[in-house]
């Protein structure tokens, strides 16, 4: 069934929260009476979940009983068990091994010292490729002008704009701290939390969260997400990897719309 | 960068090990993929027990969605992890439901909650399915609607001449996205 435009202009504001008290009220009696009408509420509802990275609002099943039923006669079957079953057992080997590998760590761990600070000190006197990766890291990268201020964005909320200035600052610890608190609440997890957030491990040097959380931008698939690519290249960067710092700048260029399109072409020829 | 040995492994090695029950490639799982979902479980308010339970109801999706033919995994590790992130993420909601509905709230049982998991994870991924078939630019002008970028953003981002433009236009790419979903024979409610 089609409902009149009117109709649609409804449900977009109800589901933005846009109506006043007693149009929200309306709105609901309506969806009680209305089965189809509560249905276009629900599936317009569910819409942005689709394409964004966010937990999704209740579903309401009332129309998915006999499916569900079907769902949990499968999974209580012989065959699904066994196979439960085994997922747990793998998962005490796993458990169990990584306990052990502990115990080993931790009887071995004077000798490990040891050979950690001959390979530190090989690494420093040899390894050109990071310092290199370094002094590039240094030249290219520039927070002031790659990230996103509050300025540029609606709708932010006091703690961003706190997280915001204490990174401008470089107290990159507590700008973290902050960040991953506002995700933690799940008030947001928007391009400008993430790119502070990753910026922020990045310049703790813990890169692998850096990178985890530059592919969380990425995978958002927003206006923004494209400049992941620059901010992973910097993580490797600094990591003195270069090869992977490369292969982003790669990923980079593909697309000229891309951020720091130019800067990226003009990096990778002194990479080569 | 994937090395053809993680190429093969991908596709459908990991699957077939599960439905099969093999202990050791199951181990191998654990081993690659768990300390990923741990980590966005810890990041997320979640404890080291919960990340087991994820990670293993992941899994248990991933066998009965297969049953179904109702899966298409292009890489498992990406799948799983996605279906972790997604639990997690939904089971966060449900912890916010009980505490402010406390003891109006229904508990549901673990297989009650997993079915209805498995069901709103097909609807989603349906939904972005359908969503991949739109045009470039009604992906992008939802895209921009749905992480709540104020209409003034988005007329000057993609030039569109006033509100109402913008307006319309997010309308009727909305009404195309609804269509296309509503005429698939996998949507339900």
């Amino acid at each position: 069934m089609e409902f009149e435009e009117e109709d649609y202009n409804q449900i977009i504001n109800y589901n933005l929260g846009n109506l006043s008290e007693a149009e929200n009220i309306e709105i609901q009696k309506r969806m009680e009476v209305d089965k189809v009408f509560r249905e276009e509420v629900l599936l317009y509802q569910k819409l942005p979940y689709a394409i964004t990275e966010k937990g999704w609002p209740d579903w309401g099943h009332e129309n998915n009983e006999q499916e569900i039923e079907k769902i949990k006669t499968l999974k209580r079957s012989e065959l699904i068990s066994n196979i439960e079953s085994k997922i747990k057992s793998g998962g005490r080997q796993y458990f169990e091994n990584q306990n052990k590998h502990r115990k080993v760590w931790r009887k071995y761990a004077v000798g490990l010292v040891a050979a950690l600070i001959i390979v530190f000190v090989s690494i420093k006197i040899f390894n050109f490729n990071s310092l290199s990766g370094e002094s590039l890291y240094a030249e290219y990268v520039d927070w002031e002008n790659n990230l996103l201020s509050t300025t540029e964005q609606s709708n932010v909320e006091n703690r961003e704009l706190q997280g915001e200035q204490l990174f401008k600052k470089e107290e990159y610890k507590k700008a973290k701290i902050i960040f991953i608190d506002i995700i933690e609440k799940g008030k947001r997890q928007d391009s400008h939390t993430l790119m502070y957030l990753g910026a922020s491990y990045l310049e703790l040097e813990e890169y692998n969260d850096a990178l985890q959380i530059f592919d969380q931008l990425l995978q958002q698939k927003s206006l923004n997400s494209n400049r992941a690519y620059w901010y992973k290249s910097m993580v490797y960067l600094k990591q003195g990897d270069i090869s992977k710092a490369k292969e982003e700048l790669l990923s980079l260029i593909k697309n000229k719309e891309n951020f720091n399109y130019s800067k990226a072409r003009e990096l990778l020829k002194q990479l080569d | 960068m994937i090395d053809n040995k993680e190429k093969i492994l991908s596709k459908d090695y990991f699957v077939e090990a599960l439905l099969k029950g093999d202990d050791l490639i199951i181990s191998e799982i654990y081993q690659r993929f768990f300390p990923k979902i741990l980590q966005f479980v810890l990041l997320n308010k979640g404890t080291h027990a919960a990340a087991e339970d994820i990670f293993q109801e992941s899994l248990l999706h991933i066998v009965i969605r297969v049953q179904k033919k109702s899966i298409n995994i292009q890489s498992f590790e990406a799948y799983l992890f996605t279906v972790g992130k997604n639990m997690w993420r939904r089971e966060l909601e449900n912890q916010k439901k009980r505490v402010i509905k406390e003891e109006g709230y229904t508990l549901i049982d673990k297989d009650t909650n997993f079915a209805q998991f498995l069901i709103e994870h097909e609807q989603m991924e349906l939904y972005r399915e359908k969503f991949a078939l739109l045009s470039d630019n009604c992906r992008e002008i939802l895209a921009l609607f749905f992480n709540k970028v104020s209409y003034e953003n988005i007329v000057e981002e993609l030039s569109y001449a006033t509100i109402n433009t913008a307006r319309q236009r997010i309308f009727k790419c909305k009404s195309k996205l609804v269509k296309f979903i509503k005429t698939d024979k996998r949507f339900k409610l």
